[in-house]
């Protein structure tokens, strides 16, 4: 559980997480920074199926791989950025500033090594402080990709603790019900209509309402 | 020694030990180099440094809060002199006055202390904001003396209390206390010392930076003193000893400096100075040395001090649990970060005060300081070099002060050795030197700056547009857009304009933000009432 | 005794070996920059080339430059001479290992960084100034980060000085090679903006608004150019050197035993050629930020090194 590898994997998805806190103002260069970590994210999450798939000589982590690197890196981005072109004229409207969000997640961060018993810190540090990571990042943006973009993070944080930790069951039954979970927001997004005004996850608010 | 003046039938004891006898070598060169620059004629000057004579030398409380008596009520008069509205003055005093009898009068206990650390903190908030950049006419060394003065003994008092009276009874978390006081002061002092214009100001954020980092030793060594671990303790009363010496030494350096600056030229604003090392090249370099001890840079006289509080920090996360090597960890990017803030203030101050272009007439006009001047600075820096330059040397001699804080402290050696380092880099450059000399172009030749392009200045402009240089605020503009809220901008007007809405108004008008801002951030609510309930579950459980 | 000599012996040789190729490392970069983008480039030789070509001629001195003009070309190359003897090479035991504090070599560097600040202040005109202003921004952040490195070096090699904490690590660690990877990445970050590299800075922009390491020697010409081009190249070999020594101290010698020497020669010259080709790759895939992103990236190797430190923390299950 905490041998090097996965460890770094996790190491890696923390980053993410912190990358996508960070994250402000498109570049031209890098015209869509959140969800090109989120990419990135499910990338390093299937390497880690992969990975605890040998080590354990599971058939179905490898098959969770499989549908993490199908689903999550090719088709939840694609979608994603569907909505973003529908959602072109909103700004990412972040509340706080992108050197104290990061801040607090590095508050997140201690505040998961103080839940966590000291035996199993190594393991589950980085699931924890991921998915709080997404949290936060729900609970500090206000335009609706963002919030969306967190959900998913924390999801991800969910999935890597569920393949990391050995011997559950049924994990790639998990593994799908989460990826059909984290399908079904944007999917319904889409699906039933995008408010047009400046609403996300709340009904009034934002920078100027 | 027992004098037969003092409270009725018990006379005032004055006693000397190591610490006080370091205490008072320190003020010596202060007092020196100030009378020297400034021969003052008043009594009310050496009223004052036989108040902190007597401070220190005290043996009790009595005497003690006598010499603080007698070091107010001169410095009012001094200050008075100097036609300033005293009264802030004195209600400061009386609060520093008021907290610190608390605190020597009540049992050794937790209250005791933080009694103590309020009135050393005013105390030493009170010398560097009100005595600093000296607007109404205090002469420069007399305000040198007052700041530096008060500053030396309220660190005395702060020591002398915590390590030697409330020695036996001291916990854990006093050192906390003293060094999250201690990082705060640091960030604080060393981000106003980068954006500040005047140079008063800036030596003032970088005198409570320094205060700061020796807080911070100070409470690394309780601490350490707390868990009974006594080589960490050494290692950090070590830092703070060195950090108080070089305190006493090129700060008072500096300020002298700054107020031969605005003698020259009438202001001490760096966006009006530029080009003195041109005009005042002695003090030029003075100011160099000491502005190398507040960058803290090695081979200068800030640096072992810095060096050792490092390596204590080091020492101390390595050696703590979990929690502690965290917090350890935290400090240490938040040092490395005030360390260099303080360095980029260093920079700008002698880069922009003392190279470039004269930005006025008067600063190109700038004639050498008068001679008492440099001698007193000079002075100053001549004691630095021990310090700068024979760092083990001087810790060799403050071994009795380090066994009287902490008991039983070992022998460390200091493993940083300037002496050969400066060797080194002599030798180099002396090399280079040599060979591009016989190997070289010989000579060189003087034209006009090149400017990108630009050549020579128009006549009408003898030192060329002074819009082209960058200004004082202009080179702290990155730093001060990079720092954002942290960089604390001047009070906006703005807020003048709220105020003269009628009360009514303003009240709906605030009402109407908070609710507002309650609705943009409802999520945020909720999720750090999240976090609290967690953390509140997590902590209620216990391990 | 014979250790003494040995390792006195070694100090020379490092030291013979570091200054005369730094020139060399740099030239070989840029002919392999030049190769990949499709150019035939300068010869390897050029920079030897370019620094006789300044120092044979006369340098101009700006009319209102201070007596001081003069003395910073001489700091700068002197202080990082000096953290170039501290850091280890080929070998570990040199002569001055007691002395190579990593808190001294991150000072020693500062007063180089220091020089090159003031020598750009040192006529006044604009360039000089706002590039004296980017290199003192880029400054803040790289300090903090550098230190918490130390702080998971010292940990994990149980030493503050380089060539102990290399030395430490040589041996085998206890701790997570996670920390160690997040350390590195943070070093890097660091490096790379303290050498004016990617993606802080282009070393071979000439642009001036854009320049920051470039703008500072701006109003320098003939010898003092020399100086502060030598002592720009050399500090990119100590940083190397350093990263290699600590990082991946395999094949390092030990200045005690001659034998030894041939192969951390051999592991030096191929780990200085390895880093200078990944540098070249990164800088060519890589371009610039904008310049006020260099702090956010600073920032970045700030967080990297903090969790370098909890990871290891983590990892070493320390009680709570």
């Amino acid at each position: 559980m905490s041998d090097p590898i996965s460890q770094g994997l996790g190491a890696l998805l923390l980053l993410c997480g912190f990358g996508l806190l960070a994250c402000r103002r498109p570049e031209p260069r890098w015209p869509d920074p959140m969800i090109a970590l989120y990419r990135i994210e499910a990338v390093i999450l299937a390497a880690a199926a992969f990975w605890q798939g040998h080590l354990q000589g599971d058939a179905a982590l490898v098959l969770v791989g499989c549908i993490t690197l199908a689903g999550k890196a090719v088709l939840l981005p694609r979608l994603l950025r569907r909505i973003a072109r529908r959602l072109e004229p909103m700004p990412p409207a972040p509340a706080l500033s992108a050197g104290l969000s990061v801040l607090f997640g590095l508050g997140l961060l201690g505040l998961a090594i103080l839940l966590l018993p000291p035996g199993s810190r190594a393991g589950l540090l980085s699931p924890l402080t991921v998915l709080l990571l997404g949290l936060l990042l729900i609970a500090t943006r206000r335009d609706l990709k963002s919030q969306t973009i967190g959900f998913l993070s924390m999801e991800n944080g969910l999935m890597l603790a569920a393949v990391t930790l050995p011997g559950l069951p049924l994990v790639a039954v998990l593994a799908v019900a989460s990826l059909l979970l984290a399908t079904a927001l944007p999917v319904a997004l889409v699906l039933f209509g995008l408010p047009n005004d400046r609403t996300a996850f709340e009904t009034i608010g934002g920078p100027d309402a | 020694m027992t004098l037969l003046v003092g409270l009725p039938g018990q006379g005032m004891h004055l006693g000397i030990d190591p610490l006080s006898g370091l205490f008072l070598c320190l003020l010596a060169p202060l007092v020196l180099a100030c009378a020297i620059v400034g021969p003052s004629r008043s009594v009310a000057f050496w009223v004052f440094v036989l108040g902190t004579a007597a401070a220190v030398l005290a043996a009790d409380a009595f005497t003690l809060i006598l010499g603080f008596g007698l070091m107010s009520a001169a410095a009012w008069f001094l200050a008075l002199h100097g036609g300033w509205r005293a009264m802030l003055l004195v209600a400061a005093a009386l609060f520093c006055g008021f907290c610190l009898v608390g605190a020597m009068y009540l049992p050794p206990s937790y209250a005791a202390f933080l009694l103590l650390l309020l009135g050393v903190g005013a105390m030493s908030c009170l010398a560097l904001v009100r005595f600093q950049p000296p607007p109404d006419g205090l002469p420069a060394p007399v305000a040198a003396l007052l700041s530096g003065g008060i500053l030396t003994v309220s660190l005395y008092v702060l020591i002398r209390y915590v390590f030697v009276v409330f020695g036996a009874v001291g916990a854990a978390w006093w050192g906390g206390v003293l060094l999250a006081a201690g990082a705060a002061a640091m960030l604080f002092g060393a981000a106003r010392a980068v954006l500040q214009t005047e140079i008063e100001a800036l030596l003032a954020g970088a005198a409570v930076a320094q205060l700061g980092s020796i807080a911070a030793a100070l409470g690394i060594a309780l601490w350490a003193k707390a868990m009974g671990n006594p080589a960490l303790a050494t290692l950090a009363v070590q830092a703070a000893l060195l950090g108080g010496v070089g305190q006493a030494l090129f700060t008072p350096l500096l300020w002298l400096g700054a107020g031969a600056v605005r003698e020259a030229t009438g202001t001490t604003s760096l966006d009006w100075l530029g080009g003195l090392m041109r005009g005042m090249p002695k003090l030029g370099l003075l100011m160099l040395f000491g502005a190398s001890g507040i960058a803290a840079l090695p081979l200068g006289p800030g640096f072992p001090a810095l060096f050792l509080l490092l390596h204590a920090v080091i020492a101390g996360a390595a050696g703590g649990g979990l929690w502690a090597a965290l917090g350890f960890g935290v400090l240490l990017a938040a040092l490395g970060f005030a360390v260099a803030l303080l360095q980029a203030a260093a920079l700008r101050l002698i880069g922009i005060g003392f190279l470039g272009r004269p930005r006025s007439l008067r600063a190109a006009a700038a004639e050498e300081a008068d001679r008492r001047t440099l001698i007193g600075i000079g002075f100053l820096a001549a004691l630095c070099l021990p310090l700068a330059l024979l760092p083990g040397l001087l810790l060799a001699a403050l071994r009795p002060v380090v066994a009287l804080l902490v008991p039983g402290a070992p022998a460390l050696p200091l493993p940083y050795a300037p002496l050969p380092i400066a060797v080194l880099m002599l030798a180099v450059a002396g090399a280079a030197w040599f060979g591009l000399q016989r190997y070289g172009a010989r000579g060189e030749r003087e034209a006009p700056a090149w400017n990108g392009g630009f050549g020579k200045p128009p006549i009408w402009l003898p030192f060329g547009d002074p819009q082209t240089q960058p200004s004082g605020s202009g080179f702290a503009a990155p730093v001060r857009a990079v720092l954002g809220w942290f960089a604390m901008p001047h009070a906006a007007p703005s807020k003048r304009a709220a105020l003269s809405i009628p009360a009514p108004r303003r009240m709906l008008r605030w009402r109407a933000r908070l609710h507002r801002a309650a609705e943009g951030h409802r999520l945020a609510l909720a999720f750090g009432v999240f976090v609290v309930a967690l953390l509140a579950l997590r902590l209620g459980q216990g391990n | 005794m014979l250790g003494l000599a040995l390792g006195l012996l070694a100090t020379i040789l490092h030291a013979a070996l570091m200054f005369a190729g730094a020139p060399l490392l740099v030239g070989a970069a840029e002919k392999l920059r030049a190769r990949l983008l499709g150019r035939r480039g300068a010869a390897v030789m050029q920079p030897y080339r370019t620094l006789l070509k300044l120092i044979a001629k006369v340098p101009v001195v700006p009319d209102n430059a201070s007596e001081l003009y003069q003395v910073w070309p001489f700091v700068c190359p002197a202080a990082i001479a000096a953290a170039a003897l501290l850091t280890p090479g080929f070998c570990f035991g040199m002569a001055g290992a007691g002395q190579s504090d990593f808190i001294t070599f991150i000072g020693l560097l500062g007063i180089g960084r220091a020089a090159t600040v003031l020598a750009g202040l040192e006529t006044g005109f604009g360039f000089g100034g706002a590039g004296a202003g980017r290199a003192v921004l880029f400054s803040l952040f790289g300090e903090a980060a550098l230190l918490l490195v130390v702080l998971t070096l010292a940990l994990l090699g149980h030493g503050v000085t380089l060539d102990g904490i290399g030395m430490g690590l040589r041996r085998g660690h206890s701790g997570a090679p996670i920390s160690l990877g997040l350390a590195l990445l943070a070093v890097l970050a660091v490096a790379l903006a303290e050498n004016g590299r990617a993606p802080a800075d282009d070393p071979a922009g000439r642009q001036e608004l854009a320049m920051v390491q470039n703008a500072l020697p701006l109003e320098y010409s003939g010898r003092f150019l020399a100086l502060f081009e030598y002592a720009a190249m050399l500090r990119l070999a100590v940083w190397l050197s350093l990263i290699g020594a600590l990082f991946l101290p395999f094949g390092m010698a030990d200045a005690g035993m001659v034998l030894t020497w041939p192969l951390g020669l051999l592991s030096w010259l191929i780990k200085l050629a390895g880093f200078a080709g990944a540098l070249v790759l990164f800088e060519i895939f890589v371009g610039r930020v904008r310049i006020f992103q260099v702090p956010a990236v600073l920032a970045g190797a700030t967080l990297l090194g903090f969790l370098a430190v909890v990871f290891l923390l983590v990892s070493r299950g320390l009680g709570a």
